[in-house]
C-alpha cells in the first residue's frame, strides 16, 4: 500500500517537473507571418501569442496526447494532435482566411449595398436620407448611383435601358406590387416606404439571386429594422404636411404607431406651379409596426399601412393644347407584411414571409372614369443550409395570387368596358454558394416559374462568383437569365404572351483602400420576348405578340472618398449604348427614357460651427430621345441635356431639450428650364404640322422646409 | 492503515484541486495587474490571448470569458488600425457571448456590452455615432436595472456624453456631473472579490481633471 502511495506521489512530482518548450511560427497561406496569434494547449493555460515575426513559444508541464490550438481572427481555428514525451517540439503552421472575415470576398457584380460592416459595401443606411436632391425617397437617392437614369417625369427608377417595371421592390424577402404612389401622367410619384424603416439595402442592377424574380432588370432589396432599441416619439414639421410616431419598446416586443397628413396646398399657393391644381396633392397615411422575439433566436416582424391620395388637375389634352382637361385622380392602399425567421439549429435558418396588398386607383378624366384594383396575397418559405465554412445553400418557394380588375366608362359612348384577370403564380429556386478560403467564392442557382395566367413555366439559371485579386482588390462576373410576366396592361387582353425575357452579363472591378473606394463595371443585356402591339388598349389578344427584342450595353464608374474629416463625396459616371423594338416601335430606337452619360457628383461636408451637414449634388445627363412626327425618322431627335445642382442643409439642435433636426432642400440652383421630352398632338394642324407640348416639371424648383424633433423621456 | 491511506490520497487529490483553484485566481490577478500597465495594442491583444487561454481551461468561469472581452476592446483604444477595428470587436462580443452563457442578468457584463458598442463608434463617428451610441446607452440602462451602483456604468455614460456633439444633447457641460457621479460611485464601490470587475476609477479622474475645470 505504501508503495502506491509513494508511486502516486512521485507521479505528481514527476508530472510537475517535467516541462518541454513548443514553439513555431505561424503565417498565413502565402506565408506572411501573422502576429497576435493564440497559440495554446486546448483546456489547459499553457500557449502564447506570437511576435511580429509569427514566432512564439512556451513551456508546457502537460504530457502525452493533446490539442494544440491556433486562433487568430480573420482566420479559421487550426488544430494539430501534438504528443508529449518531454522533448521540445518546433512547428511551422499556416492558417486559412476564414470566409467569415470582414475582408472575405463578396460577390459585387451588379449589386451596391449599403451597410457599415463589410469592406465591398458602397453606400451607408444614412446616405439615402442626406443625399441632396434624394428628397429622403429611396428611389430618388438611388438615383445618384451608376447605372440609374435620370427620368425626372417619372420620379421611379430606371436601371440600364431597361423600363421602370423592369425594377421590383423586394420587402423582407417579399415583392411588392406597388412600390410607388399612383401617379398622373407625366407628373412624377415617389416610393410609398419610408427609407427609416430599413436597416439593409441591396440595389442590384442585374445579376442577381435566384431568389429573386420578376424582374427584368434590377431588384431592390429592403431588410427592415429590427427590434428598436429604446422608447422614441417623433413629430415632424413640413412645409407638405404633418406626422407623428411613437414606437414603444417591451423586453421581447416593440411597437410603433405613426400618421402622417401631408398637402401640397399651402406650398402651391406659395410657389408658383406650371399646372393648373384644383385639389393639390394630398394623403393620410397610416402605420403599425411590430416586432417579437420568438424563443432565443426568432423574430418575427409585421408593418402594415394604409394610405390614400387625393389630386385633381387641369392638364392641357395631348390632341389639343388649348384645350384643358380634368384629370382627377383618387389612390387606397394597404399592405401588410409579415416575417417569421429563426435559426432551427446551428445549421439550418428558416425564414416564413407572408404579404398582401390591395390597391386602388380611380381616376376622372372629364366625364370618363377609370377604376383600376389589384389585390396580392403572397406566401415564401426559405430555408438556409449553412455547411460549415465552405457551402451555404438556400432553397425555397413562392406562391402569389393576384386579381387585377379595371373598369372603364366613356361618357361618349355611355359604354363600360371591365377587364380582369387572376394569375397564380408559383416559384421554386435553389442556389449553393461556394466560399473557398477568403479569396474565392461562387453562386449556382436557379428558379423555375410558372403561371396560371399565362399557362407557361420558365427556368432562369443564375451564375456568379468572385476572385480577390489582391488585399484591397477583386474581380467579380455575373450571368443569368430573367424573366418577367408582361404588365397588366397587355395581359389582361392578350393571357396568351409569353413571360418578357433578358439575359446579363456583368463585369466588375472593385478596389478599396484607405476608405475609397473605386468601382467600374461593364454590362451587356439581351433582351428578348418584349410585348410588341399595333394599337395600345386594343381588347383583341392578337393585337400583341412577344416579337420585341433589344440590347444594352455600356459601363458604369463609381468613386467614393470617406477619408477626409467632416466631408465626404462621391462620383459616378454611366455611359449607355440600347436600343429596343418594342411596344408601338415601328423599328429598333433608343427609347425616351435613356440618355447615353449620366453622371453624378454628391458631396456632403459637416461644417461643426453651425452644427450642420451641407449637401450638394450635381446631376449631368445628356439630352433624351424624342419622337417628332414631322420628322422622317423614328426617334431620332434629342432634348436638351439635364444639369441640375441640388442643395440640403440638416441642422442639428435641441428644442425644449429635444433632439431636434431642421432640414431644408432647393433643387434647380443653376436656374435652368428642363425638358424631359415633348408630346405632339396626334393629328396635324391646319399647315399640316404635328404641334410639339414639352413635358416639364410641375415647377421651376422645389423647395422643402421641416422641422423634426424626436422627445426623449 | 488502509483509511489513512485514503485519506492522505483524499488530501493530495484536494490539494491538487485547491492548487487549481489557486492557479486560476493567481494567474487572474497577475493578468488584471497587467492591464493597467500595458501601453500597445499588440500588448493588450496578447493579454486578450492569455485570458481567452483561461476561459478554454476553466469551464465555468465568466470572469476570464469577460476580461478577454475587455482586452480586445480596450486595445481598440490603443492605436489599432482603425480597418481591424470591426473585427477585434467582433472577436470581443464573442467573448462577452460566452461570459453571458455562463452568467445570466449580471450588470458587468451589460457594462462591457456597452463598452464594445461605443468602441465601434470609433470606425465611422459620422455615420454610426448615433446608432452605437443608443445602443450603448441601453445596455447602460439595462446595467443599471440590475444595479444601480455600478460605477462604470455612470463613467461610460459620461464617456458616451463627452462625445456626442453639443446639439445632439452632448458635450462637457453635461458629461462632468456625470464623471461627478461616477466618482461618487467608485468611492463607495466594493468589488466582490480579488478578482471581479474594478477597473475605471483612475480613468475616471484622468477624464474629470482634463475636461471639467
Amino acid at each position: 500500500m505504501k508503495r502506491i502511495v509513494i508511486i502516486i506521489l512521485f507521479n505528481l512530482l514527476f508530472l510537475h517537473s517535467q516541462a518541454q518548450q513548443l514553439s513555431g511560427r505561424v503565417t498565413d497561406r502565402k506565408g506572411n507571418p501573422l502576429p497576435g496569434a493564440n497559440v495554446l494547449i486546448e483546456g489547459s493555460y499553457d500557449g502564447a501569442s506570437t511576435d511580429e515575426n509569427g514566432l512564439f513559444s512556451f513551456k508546457t508541464k502537460l504530457s502525452g496526447e493533446q490539442s494544440l490550438l491556433v486562433r487568430f481572427v480573420g482566420f479559421r481555428e487550426y488544430r494539430q494532435p501534438v504528443s508529449l514525451d518531454g522533448s521540445d517540439i518546433k512547428l511551422d503552421i499556416s492558417l486559412a482566411e476564414s470566409s467569415q472575415s470582414l475582408d472575405a470576398v463578396v460577390i459585387t457584380a451588379g449589386s451596391f449595398e449599403a451597410g457599415d460592416r463589410k469592406k465591398a459595401v458602397v453606400l451607408k443606411p444614412l446616405d439615402i436620407v442626406t443625399t441632396a436632391g434624394g428628397l429622403a425617397d429611396i428611389y430618388g437617392a438611388l438615383q445618384t448611383l451608376p447605372g440609374t437614369q435620370v427620368v425626372g417625369e417619372e420620379g421611379k427608377i430606371f436601371v440600364r435601358g431597361g423600363d421602370s417595371y423592369e425594377t421590383k421592390t423586394f420587402f423582407d424577402g417579399l415583392p411588392v406590387e406597388k412600390p410607388y404612389y399612383a401617379q398622373i401622367p407625366d407628373i412624377p410619384t415617389r416610393g410609398r416606404f419610408s427609407p427609416w424603416l430599413f436597416s439593409g439595402t441591396v440595389f442590384s442592377s442585374g445579376g442577381y439571386s435566384a431568389e429573386y424574380g420578376q424582374a427584368l432588370s434590377s431588384a431592390l432589396i429592403l431588410e427592415s429594422e429590427g427590434l428598436p432599441e429604446q422608447d422614441v416619439t417623433s413629430i415632424s414639421l413640413m412645409t407638405v404636411g404633418l406626422g407623428a410616431s411613437h414606437t414603444k419598446r417591451w423586453k421581447k416586443t416593440s411597437l410603433s404607431l405613426s400618421g402622417n397628413y401631408s398637402n401640397l396646398g399651402p406650398y402651391f399657393g406659395l410657389v408658383e406651379q406650371e399646372f393648373e391644381w384644383e385639389i393639390a396633392p394630398r394623403g393620410f397615411e397610416g402605420n403599425v409596426i411590430f416586432r417579437q422575439q420568438a424563443g432565443k433566436n426568432g423574430l418575427i416582424k409585421a408593418y402594415g399601412s394604409y394610405g390614400n391620395g387625393r389630386n385633381k388637375l387641369l392638364n392641357p389634352t395631348t390632341a389639343n393644347p388649348d384645350e384643358l382637361q380634368q384629370i382627377d385622380l383618387k389612390d387606397n392602399n394597404s399592405y401588410l407584411n409579415a416575417t417569421y425567421t429563426d435559426i432551427l439549429s446551428d445549421k439550418w435558418l428558416s425564414y416564413a414571409g407572408f404579404a398582401y396588398s390591395n390597391d386602388r386607383s380611380d381616376y376622372a378624366f372629364d366625364e370618363d372614369r377609370l377604376d383600376e384594383m389589384v389585390r396580392v396575397a403572397q406566401g415564401k418559405y426559405r430555408l438556409t443550409y449553412l455547411a460549415g465554412e465552405l457551402l451555404k445553400l438556400k432553397f425555397g418557394g413562392i406562391f402569389q395570387h393576384k386579381q387585377y380588375d379595371q373598369k372603364f366608362f366613356v361618357f361618349d359612348e355611355n359604354q363600360n368596358y371591365h377587364t380582369a384577370f387572376t394569375d397564380n403564380q408559383s416559384a421554386l429556386f435553389a442556389e449553393s454558394e461556394f466560399t473557398i478560403g477568403s479569396s474565392f467564392a461562387f453562386r449556382l442557382g436557379g428558379r423555375l416559374e410558372y403561371s396560371s395566367l399565362l399557362d407557361r413555366i420558365n427556368l432562369a439559371p443564375r451564375f456568379s462568383t468572385a476572385l480577390k485579386t489582391s488585399d484591397n482588390s477583386q474581380l467579380s462576373f455575373a450571368w443569368g437569365i430573367f424573366y418577367q410576366t408582361p404588365e397588366d396592361e397587355f395581359v389582361r387582353f392578350a393571357p396568351g404572351l409569353n413571360y418578357e425575357k433578358a439575359a446579363h452579363y456583368i463585369l466588375n472591378y472593385q478596389l478599396t483602400k484607405n476608405k475609397k473606394i473605386f468601382r467600374v463595371e461593364a454590362y451587356y443585356k439581351d433582351y428578348r420576348n418584349l410585348v410588341k402591339f399595333d394599337s395600345l388598349h386594343s381588347p383583341i389578344p392578337e393585337s400583341y405578340d412577344n416579337k420585341g427584342k433589344g440590347y444594352a450595353r455600356g459601363i458604369d464608374l463609381f468613386w467614393r472618398d470617406n477619408s477626409i474629416t467632416r466631408f465626404d463625396y462621391w462620383l459616378s459616371y454611366g455611359y449607355i449604348d440600347t436600343k429596343r423594338d418594342y411596344l408601338f416601335f415601328p423599328e429598333e430606337a433608343t427609347p425616351d427614357f435613356v440618355s447615353d452619360h449620366n453622371f453624378r457628383a454628391v458631396g456632403k461636408y459637416f461644417v461643426s460651427q453651425i452644427n450642420s451637414q451641407v449637401g450638394l449634388t450635381y446631376t449631368f445627363a445628356s439630352g433624351r430621345p424624342y419622337n417628332d412626327p414631322n420628322k422622317k425618322d423614328f426617334m431620332d431627335e434629342r432634348t436638351i441635356a439635364y444639369h441640375d445642382v441640388s442643395l440640403n442643409i440638416s441642422y442639428l439642435t435641441s428644442l425644449w431639450d429635444n433632439f431636434t433636426v431642421v432640414y431644408f432642400s432647393i433643387g434647380n440652383l443653376l436656374d435652368r428650364e428642363h425638358v424631359f421630352g415633348y408630346n405632339y398632338s396626334p393629328n396635324p394642324n391646319e399647315q399640316g404640322i404635328y404641334e410639339p407640348m414639352a413635358v416639364k416639371p410641375m415647377a421651376k424648383r422645389f423647395i422643402f422646409l421641416g422641422v423634426f424633433i424626436s422627445l426623449t423621456e | 492503515m488502509k483509511k489513512s491511506i485514503l485519506a492522505f490520497v483524499f488530501a493530495i487529490v484536494m490539494m491538487a484541486g485547491f492548487s487549481q483553484s489557486d492557479k486560476y485566481l493567481q494567474s487572474m490577478k497577475a493578468g488584471i495587474e497587467e492591464i493597467s500597465e500595458t501601453e500597445t495594442h499588440t500588448d493588450m491583444l496578447a493579454l486578450a490571448n492569455r485570458f481567452e487561454r483561461i476561459a478554454g481551461a476553466e469551464n465555468d468561469q465568466w470572469l476570464p470569458w469577460y476580461y478577454a472581452a475587455y482586452c480586445n476592446t480596450l486595445a481598440c483604444f490603443m492605436g489599432m488600425d482603425i480597418s481591424k477595428v470591426d473585427q477585434q470587436l467582433e472577436k470581443a462580443q464573442a467573448a462577452l457571448d460566452k461570459a453571458r452563457e455562463l452568467e445570466e442578468e449580471n450588470d458587468e457584463i451589460e457594462v462591457m456590452q456597452g463598452f464594445i458598442y461605443q468602441a465601434g463608434i470609433i470606425v465611422d463617428p459620422q455615420s454610426r455615432g448615433y446608432s452605437y451610441s443608443t445602443k450603448s446607452n441601453t445596455a447602460f440602462t439595462k446595467a443599471k436595472s440590475i444595479n444601480p451602483d455600478n460605477p462604470r456604468v455612470y463613467f461610460l455614460e459620461a464617456q458616451n456624453l463627452l462625445n456626442t456633439p453639443a446639439a445632439y444633447g452632448g458635450g462637457p457641460a453635461v458629461a462632468c456631473p456625470k464623471y461627478k457621479l461616477a466618482a461618487e460611485k467608485f468611492a463607495t464601490f466594493k468589488p466582490e472579490s480579488k478578482i471581479a470587475p474594478a477597473w475605471g476609477e483612475e480613468m475616471n479622474e484622468g477624464m474629470m481633471e482634463q475636461n471639467c475645470k
